[in-house]
C-alpha cells in the first residue's frame, strides 16, 4: 500500500469511528487503522476464518462475526482483479446492544477481544447501513485505483527506475553491502519502499551469520551475530526455506536481539536464498511501525535475488582471479622446473610449489626406485614430521606399491582425494612412458576438481623434468668421459692428473654435502682440466657452471701464486673446491705446503677433512690387516665398489656403468657379502685400508 | 593476493631452493630479486607460514633461510 492509501484508510476510520483493516487476498493485513493493533488483528483473524469457511468476498457484504455483532467486508479491485479485502467493524443493529451483551455474558464468546470489539461497536440503522456501504464502496474503489496506478507502467516508473538502478550495481563490481545501502538510499528517493532497515545473513556451518546491514545507523551492531537453524526469525526462515513476514512483532521476544542493537521493529520479512535445495543466505528487512505490505514483500524478494546474484557473481569473479593467478604461477613453475639441474631441486620444487599453489597442511612427493624394489620409496615432505612422513609413506606404499590396489590402476594426470589422519589428501601419481615413478600429494581443505587439475599439471611437469634431467645428465657424463679418455690417450700424465683431481675435488664436495648436481659439475670440470675452455665450450653445453669452474681451476693450475682472500672471494663455489684440490695435488698432497691463505674458512674445512681421513686411516690400519681380498670381486663388482666409495649413489653408478639400479643393488649386496662389510661407511673404511 | 605477489612467491621459493644455504635479510633479498621491500613483506610472511622459510630474529634485522623438506626412505617390509 502506498502512503496515500494508508492515509485514506486512517481518514475513513476517523470519520466513521470504525476499525479498518486492509488485507491481501489471503487475509494477511497490509494496512490498518484500527485504534489499536489488536483490533486490526482481530478483524484480520475473523476475515481469514470467514474466507476459509468459504465466504466469497467478491462483493461488499455485512457479515455476523458473532451473533448480532457484524463487520463489513469489501473487495479491493485493481485493474479488474480482486487485489485484497477491506474489513470494517464492528457494527450492530440499532437497539440490539443489550441482547448482544447478554449473549456475551452468557459465555457465548469468551474472548476479551470480543468484549472490547463489542464495547467499541457502533449501532447502525438501515440508513447508516446504506451510507456506510456506499462510503466503503467508494473507499475500496479508490484503494483499487491507487494499487492499480502503482502497478501500471507510468505509475510504477519510480519503482521500476529504482529497481533498475539497483540492478546496475550487480554488473558494476559492487558487493552485497553496497547493494543494501543503495536500496536504503533509494528508499528516500524513487523507490519509496518504506523499510527502515535491511540486512543479509549468510550460512556458515550450522549458523546463519549477519554479514551486512543497512538503513538505521544502529543496524551495524547486528553484523557478526548469528542464529542457529530454527532460532528467531532468521533461523526460522532458514529452517523452512520459505519467505515469511511477521506483522506487529513489537512485543515478540524474538525482536530482542534487534532491540538490543537499538533497532525498532514493528514488522519483519525474511526471504531465504535457496540454491540447489539448500538455504545459502537470508535477506531480511523491517519496518519500525505498521505491517509489511505486499509491495514490500515483493521488493524484499527481488532484493534477495539481486543480493544472491551479486554474491554468486562476485564469488565466481574471485574464483576466476584466483585461478588466473594459479595458472600464471603454474606457467612460471613449469618454466623453472625444466631449468632445474638437480633431481633434489625438482623434488623440492614439487613439494614447495604444490603448497604455494594449493595451500594446506602438508605436501609430499614419494618416489619409487623404477629399477629397484617396488616396496621401497623415498619420501620428501613439508609439513610432516619424520615419523609422520614414514607413516604416510607406508600408506602410499601399501596403496601404490607392487601389491597395492592403485599400482595396477594408476592413471597419470588424474588426482584422487583420500581421507587420512591429516584430513583430505589429494594424490596424483607421477608417471612417464607408462611407468609409475611416484606420487605427489597435498593435504588441502579445498580438494576440488580445480585443485586436482593443478596438482596433476605439477605431477606431469615433474615427471617430464625428471626424465629430461636424467637424459641431459647421462649425455653430459658420456661426453665428458669420452673427452677425458681421448685426452688420457694423447697425454697419459694429464689423464692421470685429471682423474686424481676429480677424485679429490668430488670427494671433498660430497664431504661438504653439496647438491649432487654441483658435485657432478665439479667432477666434470676436474676431468676436463686438460682442455682449453674454448674447446669445451664448442663441444659441451656452454651455459653450465662447470665451464666457469674449469676456467678458474686452469688459472690456478697454471699459476703457482698463493691464493689470497680477494682471489678466493672471486671464485665460484665449485671453483674454490676445484682450486683447493689443484693446490693440494701441486703441494704433493701435503696440506701444510698448500699455497692458500690461512684465514680461509674453506681451507680450514679442507684441512679438517684431510685430518679426519688420516685419523680414520690410522684407526683402520691399526684395526686389522686380515680383511678379505679385493681381488675376489668380479671385474664389474670392483667397478661398482670404486664408484660407491667415491660417494656415488646407486642411480649415478647405474648411469656410469650403463646398467640398471636393480643390478647395481645386486652387485652391492654381493660385494658386501664377499668383503664382510655391512654398509657404505664400512666400504669406505675397507677402501682406505686397501689403499694403504 | 595480487597476481604479481603469487609470482613473486614462486620466484622467492625458487631462489631459496637453488640457494639452500642462503641467509638473506629483507633488503638483501629485495636487491637479489630486483623487487621492492614492500612487495616482499607479505610474500615472506606467507612462506614462513607455509614453513618453506624460517625467520631468524625480528624487525629489520630478520634473516630468512630455507627449510629443507624432510626426506625419509621407506621400505614396506621395515
Amino acid at each position: 500500500m502506498t502512503e496515500l492509501a494508508n492515509r485514506l484508510i486512517e481518514a475513513f476510520a476517523g470519520h466513521t469511528g470504525l476499525a479498518l483493516c486492509a488485507m491481501d487476498r489471503e487475509g494477511r493485513p497490509v494496512a490498518s487503522a484500527a485504534f489499536g493493533a489488536s483490533r486490526g488483528e482481530w478483524l484480520a483473524n475473523r476475515t481469514r476464518e470467514l474466507l476459509s469457511a468459504g465466504h466469497r468476498a467478491d462483493a461488499i457484504s455485512l457479515v455476523d462475526v458473532l451473533p448480532g455483532l457484524k463487520m463489513f467486508l469489501a473487495p479491493i479491485i485493481a485493474t479488474d482483479k480482486p487485489e485484497g479485502i477491506l474489513a470494517a467493524g464492528m457494527v450492530m443493529e440499532a437497539g440490539s446492544r443489550d441482547a448482544v451483551a447478554a449473549f456475551l455474558a452468557a459465555g457465548g464468546e469468551p474472548a476479551e477481544e470480543a468484549e472490547a470489539m463489542f464495547a467499541a461497536a457502533r449501532e447502525i440503522d438501515a440508513s447508516d447501513k446504506r451510507l456506510l456501504t456506499e462510503q466503503l464502496k467508494a473507499l475500496t474503489r479508490t484503494l483499487g485505483l491507487i494499487v492499480g496506478h502503482v502497478r501500471q507502467p507510468g505509475g510504477e516508473a519510480g519503482l521500476l527506475g529504482g529497481i533498475e538502478r539497483l540492478a546496475t550495481l550487480i554488473n558494476d563490481g559492487h558487493d552485497v553491502g553496497e547493494l543494501l545501502q543503495s536500496f536504503m538510499d533509494l528508499g528516500c528517493g524513487d523507490l519509496k519502499h518504506g523499510f527502515d532497515f535491511v540486512g543479509f545473513a549468510e550460512m556458515g556451518g550450522d549458523e546463519c551469520v549477519i554479514t551486512h546491514m543497512a538503513g538505521n545507523p544502529a543496524a551495524g551492531a547486528l553484523v557478526g551475530t548469528s542464529s542457529m537453524i530454527g532460532e528467531g526469525f532468521i533461523g526460522q526462515a532458514v529452517a523452512t526455506g520459505m519467505t515469511a513476514a511477521w506483522q506487529d512483532v513489537r512485543h515478540d521476544p524474538r525482536v530482542l536481539p534487534f532491540q538490543r542493537a537499538g533497532l525498532k521493529v514493528g514488522s519483519l520479512i525474511c526471504c531465504p536464498v535457496v540454491r540447489q535445495g539448500r538455504v545459502r543466505a537470508v535477506l531480511f528487512a523491517g519496518v519500525a511501525d505498521g505491517g509489511i505490505t505486499r509491495l514490500q514483500a515483493s521488493l524484499a524478494s527481488i532484493l534477495s535475488n539481486m543480493a544472491d546474484n551479486l554474491r554468486t557473481r562476485n564469488d565466481r569473479l574471485s574464483a576466476m582471479t584466483r585461478q588466473s593467478q594459479r595458472i600464471s604461477a603454474l606457467k612460471e613453475i613449469l618454466h623453472l622446473m625444466t631449468k632445474a639441474k638437480d633431481t633434489e631441486i625438482i623434488t623440492y620444487m614439487l613439494v614447495d610449489m604444490s603448497l604455494n599453489l594449493l595451500s594446506g597442511r602438508f605436501s609430499a612427493i614419494a618416489l619409487f626406485d623404477p629399477d629397484g624394489s617396488p616396496d621401497e620409496m623415498r619420501i620428501v615432505s613439508r609439513g610432516l614430521s619424520r615419523e609422520e612422513s614414514e607413516r604416510y609413506g607406508k600408506m602410499l606404499l601399501t596403496e601404490y606399491g607392487q601389491s597395492g590396489a592403485a599400482a595396477a590402476a594408476w592413471d597419470q594426470a588424474r588426482s584422487f582425494a583420500r581421507e587420512t589422519e591429516w584430513g583430505t589428501v589429494l594424490e596424483c601419481p607421477i608417471g612417464f612412458n607408462g611407468k609409475l615413478l611416484g606420487v605427489l600429494s597435498v593435504a588441502t581443505d579445498a580438494a576440488d576438481a580445480e585443485a586436482g587439475s593443478f596438482l596433476a599439471a605439477l605431477a606431469v611437469t615433474g615427471a617430464v623434468a625428471l626424465d629430461l634431467l636424467g637424459n641431459r645428465a647421462r649425455q653430459f657424463r658420456d661426453n665428458v668421459r669420452e673427452l677425458h679418455e681421448a685426452a688420457a690417450a694423447l697425454n697419459p700424465s694429464v689423464g692421470t692428473f685429471s682423474a686424481r683431481l676429480r677424485e679429490e675435488a668430488e670427494a671433498f664436495a660430497r664431504y661438504l654435502e653439496l647438491p649432487d648436481s654441483l658435485c657432478d659439475q665439479i667432477g666434470a670440470a676436474a676431468l676436463m682440466i686438460g682442455y682449453p675452455p674454448e674447446v669445451c665450450r664448442r663441444v659441451l653445453p656452454a651455459d653450465e657452471p662447470w665451464l666457469a669452474m674449469l676456467e678458474e681451476g686452469r688459472r690456478l693450475m697454471e699459476s703457482a701464486e698463493p691464493v689470497g682472500p680477494e682471489e678466493e672471494l672471486s671464485l665460484s663455489a665449485g671453483g674454490k673446491i676445484l682450486g683447493l684440490a689443484v693446490r693440494y695435488l701441486q703441494a704433493d698432497s701435503d696440506v701444510a705446503k698448500m699455497n692458500w691463505h690461512r684465514d680461509s674458512d674453506l681451507f680450514a674445512k679442507f684441512v679438517t677433512y684431510k685430518r679426519a681421513l688420516l685419523v680414520q686411516d690410522r684407526q683402520i690400519r691399526a684395526d686389522t690387516r686380515t680383511q678379505p681380498d679385493f681381488d675376489q670381486l668380479s671385474k664389474r663388482e670392483q667397478e661398482v665398489f670404486l664408484l660407491l666409495v667415491e660417494g656415488r649413489n646407486n642411480r649415478q653408478i647405474a648411469d656410469t656403468l650403463f646398467i640398471s639400479e636393480h643390478t647395481v643393488k645386486n652387485h652391492i649386496t654381493n660385494i658386501f657379502g664377499k668383503l664382510g662389510i655391512r654398509d657404505r661407511a664400512e666400504a669406505m673404511a675397507y677402501y682406505y685400508r686397501m689403499k694403504r | 593476493m595480487e597476481r604479481s605477489l603469487m609470482m613473486l612467491q614462486v620466484e622467492c621459493t625458487y631462489f631459496f631452493e637453488e640457494n639452500p644455504f642462503a641467509l638473506e635479510t629483507l633488503e638483501s633479498l629485495a636487491t637479489r630479486l630486483g623487487r621492492s621491500v614492500d612487495d616482499l613483506i607479505p610474500v615472506l610472511d606467507r612462506l614462513v607460514e607455509l614453513t618453506v622459510l624460517t625467520r631468524i630474529g625480528s624487525g629489520d634485522q630478520s634473516v630468512y633461510r630455507y627449510n629443507r623438506p624432510v626426506t625419509v626412505y621407506r621400505n614396506l617390509r621395515a
